[in-house]
């Protein structure tokens, strides 16, 4: 079984072994060049990059680009990456910081052409559209609506983390860590509280 | 319920992540970037610099304003290059590249390939140019102030 974005769902990545060990072997023939091992590597963490670029406020075509910086920049780099985690990590690192950079630069663009504003994701009418075909999804998204900004980006982010990485982001995303691992943390709390009081949701 | 910021994760937060995951996959799906991924590493290997596109406008620049001018501007490591293309019908096109120099320029279409020389102030023209997809090599030229490693190429656009 895969996911919807060709990942192998969270279910089947439970195993944190069978995960890293995957990463840990393609990420070692990608940086030796091997095509076949980029490709599986961009397909397997781009959903992830995507929304850490999304979240950050990018429209789509730039953040295609921030997504595409951090995977050149990878096998370009020479900084010393060996484990998944701290691949998955150093990714979204790059990533975010190009999304700042990428934002600094078109903000002082958008000010001289407003023309430019046209095309951010509040005013995307096509993901309105999509979003009212599902009535369950619809249901969710009002309720995340309801939480702060810093919420949203942060549990939209979480969503697309491998379960076996959320210690590795937890501190990143303060998600404060139990001593068994990662807590609930105070977003997602939010959340299901706003979800336990609607009387339009019922739990999966 | 109280759902402690403290406690630890259970089977229902999960769940709950996986239909927010399920959710943004749905109304903003992450493109496959596989293709253009492998597409820019080939460029890098291949030892040319690649200039995309960072900003287009278009607005009358001409002193008859029925007439809009196309404006692009594209950036690689080592320089930017601008180019003017007038609307109105007429086919060519004026561009300048910063920091200034003497550079070998290539206007390159699926059919034909036209080649000039920007001066001092590193403006080019090309007269003539046919409509639909360009790119444009600027070449590495010795013998002047601005020093190119290997040939810069222009992102592909529409004229």
């Amino acid at each position: 079984m895969t996911g919807l974005d060709g990942r192998p769902s969270r279910a089947e990545a439970r195993n944190s072994h069978e995960w890293h060990g995957r990463l840990a072997g393609l990420l070692v023939s990608a940086r030796a060049g091997d095509r076949e091992a980029i490709s599986e590597l961009v397909k397997a963490l781009t959903p992830l990059l995507w929304n850490v670029a999304r979240a950050e406020g990018l429209d789509r075509d730039l953040a295609e680009d921030a997504v595409q910086d951090a995977w050149l920049s990878l096998v370009r780099s020479r900084d010393d990456i060996r484990s998944p985690q701290a691949l998955t990590r150093w990714l979204m690192t790059v990533t975010r910081r190009a999304a700042r950079a990428l934002n600094v630069r078109h903000a002082r663009q958008r000010t001289i052409d407003p023309e430019m504003l046209t095309g951010l994701p509040s005013q995307d009418p096509l993901a309105e559209e999509r979003m009212v075909e599902d009535e369950r999804h619809r249901r969710l998204w009002w309720n995340v609506e309801r939480l702060s900004p810093q919420c949203r980006k942060l549990l939209r982010i979480i969503a697309f983390v491998e379960r076996p990485d959320y210690d590795l982001v937890s501190r990143e995303l303060r998600m404060p860590k139990g001593s068994i691992g990662p807590t609930r943390g105070r977003c997602l709390s939010k959340l299901r509280r706003l979800l336990a009081s609607d009387p339009g949701w019922s739990s999966p | 319920m109280k759902f402690n910021a403290h406690d630890p994760l259970d089977d229902d937060d999960i769940a709950v992540l996986e239909e927010l995951r399920a959710m943004y996959s749905k109304i903003d799906p992450a493109p496959d970037m596989v293709a253009r991924v492998l597409f820019a590493l080939d460029l890098d290997q291949i030892d040319i610099e690649f200039a995309a596109v960072i900003e287009e406008l278009v607005g009358s620049m001409g002193t008859r304003s029925t007439e809009s001018t196309r404006t692009i501007t594209f950036e690689g490591s080592s320089l930017r290059v601008t180019i003017a293309v007038p609307g109105g019908g007429r086919s060519y096109l004026d561009g300048w590249i910063e920091p200034p120099g003497i550079l070998r320029i290539a206007l390159v279409t699926p059919d034909a390939r036209l080649e000039t020389r920007s001066d001092e102030g590193g403006r080019f023209a090309f007269e003539s140019i046919p409509a639909g997809p360009v790119h444009l090599e600027i070449h590495p030229t010795p013998g002047n102030s601005v020093h190119l490693s290997h040939p810069v190429v222009t992102q592909q656009v529409v004229l």
